[in-house]
């Protein structure tokens, strides 16, 4: 049950017993089969794998909420694979998992845009390199492929510039909903027994017999063994055990969201491709009808915080300008910044440890006796996270030597009830059996205070978590009207003050 | 479906006069629908002064205001609160979302009186990160005069337009510090009165030809850096809430789709903020009644 500092009706509506949040009354030693730490898309996932199998996992997340650290910001693409080396884990895991993506949201209630993809060139270098995916795309058996002339590719986006030179068409790509997947997931897995322990940091891990010992700042949790999704933190995660091996250098990225008035402006996910053959924008058409433009600029940065850059927005706006000349900066509803963890190889130098090579053309998974480490999943980490997910649930099935299947569960999670984009008749049928779906909140976006109750009975406690379960404050306004309603709401339905609630807006 | 001669969409000071001048005029069938608990718009938490001085002769607040405005308001009018318009098309309906569920309306004539929202702030391209403690001045004023919210101490001010200059002056009353306001241009906005009665008269830094553009801190904001645009110097100031100004927008989204060819159809009308951004409220007032009687012109014309 829910712990707030000012406990009140909350735990009651929590009532499952399922998502934990423990306070300090509640230390206790709590056995596992499985530990997983961090509750981001990772996370999410390796619980609703293990839940497959008959075995006791529980999930540690910091912060508030899931889905509130690398996960939070993305341009949610799925790639369809040419892009990663042939014969590497990529490319095992990128190319079914986005054949199988449209089922997996399916599944899971998560809105999906199979809007395919292409990317574009201005000059020979870039064509080369853009044939060059072609051809590695085909050995990775990636389905779909088309070249395109020009003419072809400004046919299918007419807003792209004249002097584009020739692109490339992949039908296994699209968008989808960026935050929904990962809490999707966590929905799934905690429905099926996955137990959650939120606001709670593993501060130290000991080795134990038959297991491990994870000493958080609010229990002490025992698991035979352990799966590190802890994102930027797992290099540290995993050297609370081990010796060095793999660190995370960040680097953020910069992105614009347009209103609603560039709905269509393009039509596909166009990814660019330079002389110099380094990544240009991406611009992606989102599933709520927004321009996505993501920058090519990396910022290699020293803390863990997504921090926009003028650099970075300007090269993104200039970058994008050239490409799609119609765009107008004018029209962005939002900058914003994601965060990206570069998984480092390092060596011992006279009794220090540095970073060498970048790992780059496949994951950086790290496997040890009883411990499995995700560090520094980036691109296509979106479109694997079933699949990585999967991974470490085979990695525990055989360190834990074999796990019981679980017939009853069931990998289907109802999408949450949306009445943007309802028929009015469908909308009466809702508003008869709750009032609440009646009250428009959010007028950008069209969000009713139902729903804003329905995603706090679901696990948000932040104005973040409502945001990204039910988008609030994500159109024109940027929440100027209705912020302080749903502060209101979250604040009566959690037994906080109004401050409280404003300050813990993020996770 | 429900049908009226006239539809109005806001029940602020723009819609109700709108609703007076239409009513003064003959008209019996008049809906206002409002998404908002009261009617009003800002006026409710608008509780300094400065309303009412060129129509009434009187210094009054948001409130007084709208008392007053009240008192002109017809009891035929139908003020449908708690209910957005949305779905307006160019065969003259609409449909009105409330808690009754969905509700198609038949018009003859519609004005838009939504006033405008503010430009927001991550819309430019500000570097930094996204901390809690931003607050755009429309929702800092409802939060603190409506919902008594404290939301900071340390108090850095974006934009010296009327409303910056007021929620600059309401923190100074709180007994907050408000530590500076920046203003772009040359020299501070908005009205005589405001920039001596808030800012002058607390003794509150106005830095010109400047602006902010980092932010720093997270999850909470720690300061902002402001620039200096004449000599491009950068300068951190420590502060642990942020107030962006940034200028308001007429709010025209809604009839957006009903254009054709870049004409609006002549049942069309928008008024108050909705139209352009207005200095005063006793102007928004004004072109409402004046609004309120083109629609009344119209009505009678259009058998």
């Amino acid at each position: 049950m829910i712990n707030w500092k000012n406990n009140g009706s909350v735990s009651e509506k929590f009532g499952t017993g399922r998502l934990k949040c423990t306070g300090p009354e509640h230390i206790m030693a709590n056995t596992y089969d499985v530990a997983i730490i961090g509750a981001g898309l990772l996370g999410t996932f390796t619980a609703r794998s293990l839940m497959r199998c008959r075995c006791n996992v529980c999930v540690i997340e910091k912060q508030f909420d899931v889905c509130g650290g690398i996960s939070k910001a993305n341009s949610a693409v799925v790639y369809s694979g040419y892009d990663v080396y042939p014969g590497t884990l990529k490319a095992a895991l990128c190319v079914p998992a986005a054949e199988e993506f449209p089922a997996l949201c399916e599944e899971l209630g998560v809105s999906y845009s199979r809007c395919g993809s292409i990317i574009v060139c201005s000059g020979p270098e870039g064509e080369a390199s853009i044939r060059e995916k072609y051809v590695q795309g085909l050995e990775n058996g990636v389905k779909a492929l088309k070249l395109l002339t020009s003419d072809e590719v400004r046919s299918l986006e007419p807003n792209i510039s004249p002097s584009v030179r020739m692109g490339m068409y992949s039908e296994n790509s699209g968008t989808a909903d960026p935050w929904e997947l990962g809490i999707a997931a966590f929905e799934n897995a905690r429905a099926a027994g996955a137990e959650f322990f939120l606001r709670t940091e593993v501060l130290d891990i000991r080795q134990r017999d038959g297991g491990f010992e994870l000493i958080t700042d609010k229990n002490t949790i025992f698991a035979r063994c352990i799966i590190n999704c802890a994102g930027l933190f797992a290099d540290k995660i995993r050297e609370m055990l081990f010796a060095p091996k793999v660190r995370i250098m960040t680097s953020t990225t910069d992105y614009a969201v347009f209103g609603r008035s560039s709905r269509g402006f393009v039509n596909h996910v166009i990814f660019t491709e330079h002389e110099d053959r380094k990544k240009g924008i991406t611009a992606v058409p989102t599933v709520d009808g927004n321009l996505l433009i993501e920058g090519p600029y990396k910022n290699k940065t020293k803390g863990h915080e997504s921090i926009c850059t003028a650099e970075g927005i300007r090269e993104l706006l200039q970058q994008g300008r050239e490409i799609l000349p119609g765009l107008d900066g004018s029209d962005v509803i939002r900058y914003f910044s994601a965060v990206r963890p570069g998984p480092y190889y390092t060596e011992e130098k006279d009794g220090r440890f540095v970073r060498s090579r970048e790992s780059i053309n496949s994951f950086a998974i790290l496997k040890d006796t009883g411990v499995l480490s995700f560090v520094g999943i980036k691109t296509p980490g979106f479109t694997c996270a079933k699949r990585l997910g999967d991974l470490a649930a085979d990695f525990a099935n055989e360190q834990l030597g074999g796990l019981q299947i679980n017939k009853d569960f069931d990998p289907v999670r109802p999408a949450p009830v949306r009445v943007s984009g309802m028929t009015p008749e469908e909308h009466e049928a809702l508003v008869k059996e709750d009032p609440g779906y009646g009250k428009i909140v959010c007028r950008c976006e069209m969000v009713t205070e139902a729903e804003i109750r329905n995603a706090i009975h679901a696990g948000a406690s932040t104005l973040d978590g409502i945001k990204r379960r039910c988008h609030t404050s994500m159109g024109q306004c940027q929440g100027d009207f209705c912020t302080a309603r749903t502060a209101e709401i979250l604040a009566e339905e959690t037994g906080r003050s109004l401050e409280q609630v404003l300050e813990e807006c993020h996770d | 479906m429900i049908s009226t001669e006239l539809l109005i969409v806001g029940a602020g000071a723009a819609g109700l006069s709108c609703a007076i001048g239409a009513a003064r005029e003959g008209i019996s069938e008049i809906v206002i629908a409002d998404a908002l608990t009261c009617p009003g718009g800002i006026l409710p938490q608008c509780l300094h002064r400065g309303f009412g001085l060129s129509m009434y002769g009187r210094e009054m607040t948001g409130p007084e205001f709208l008392a007053e405005l009240l008192k002109d308001m017809p009891s035929h009018i139908d003020l449908q609160m708690e209910t957005m318009v949305n779905g307006i098309s160019r065969d003259r309906t609409a449909v009105l979302y409330s808690k009754n569920g969905p509700e198609k309306i038949s018009f003859r004539y519609l004005i838009i009186a939504a006033g405008c929202r503010e430009k927001s702030f991550y819309s430019i391209p500000v570097a930094g990160t996204r901390p809690a403690g931003v607050l755009s001045a429309g929702l800092a004023q409802q939060l603190v005069n409506l919902k008594n919210a404290d939301i900071g101490e340390r108090i850095v001010i974006l934009g010296s337009g009327d409303i910056g200059l007021v929620m600059a002056g309401r923190f100074a009353e709180l007994g907050k510090t408000p530590v500076a306001v920046i203003e772009q241009k040359e020299k501070m906005g908005g009205l005589a009165r405001n920039q001596h009665r808030y800012i002058e008269a607390n003794h509150i830094p106005v830095i010109t030809k400047a602006t902010v553009d980092e932010v720093h801190g997270y999850p909470h904001l720690t300061g902002v850096t402001v620039k200096h645009l004449d000599d491009g110097r950068r300068e951190f100031i420590p502060c642990d809430t942020l107030i962006t100004a940034l200028g308001l927008i007429p709010e025209k989204t809604l009839a957006a789709g009903l254009y054709e060819n870049g004409c609006a159809p002549d049942w069309l009308a928008y008024s108050g903020n909705s139209d352009f951004v207005h200095e005063i409220v006793d102007g928004v007032v004004r072109d409402g009644l004046k609004a309120g009687k083109e629609a009344a012109e119209y009505l009678r014309k259009d058998v």
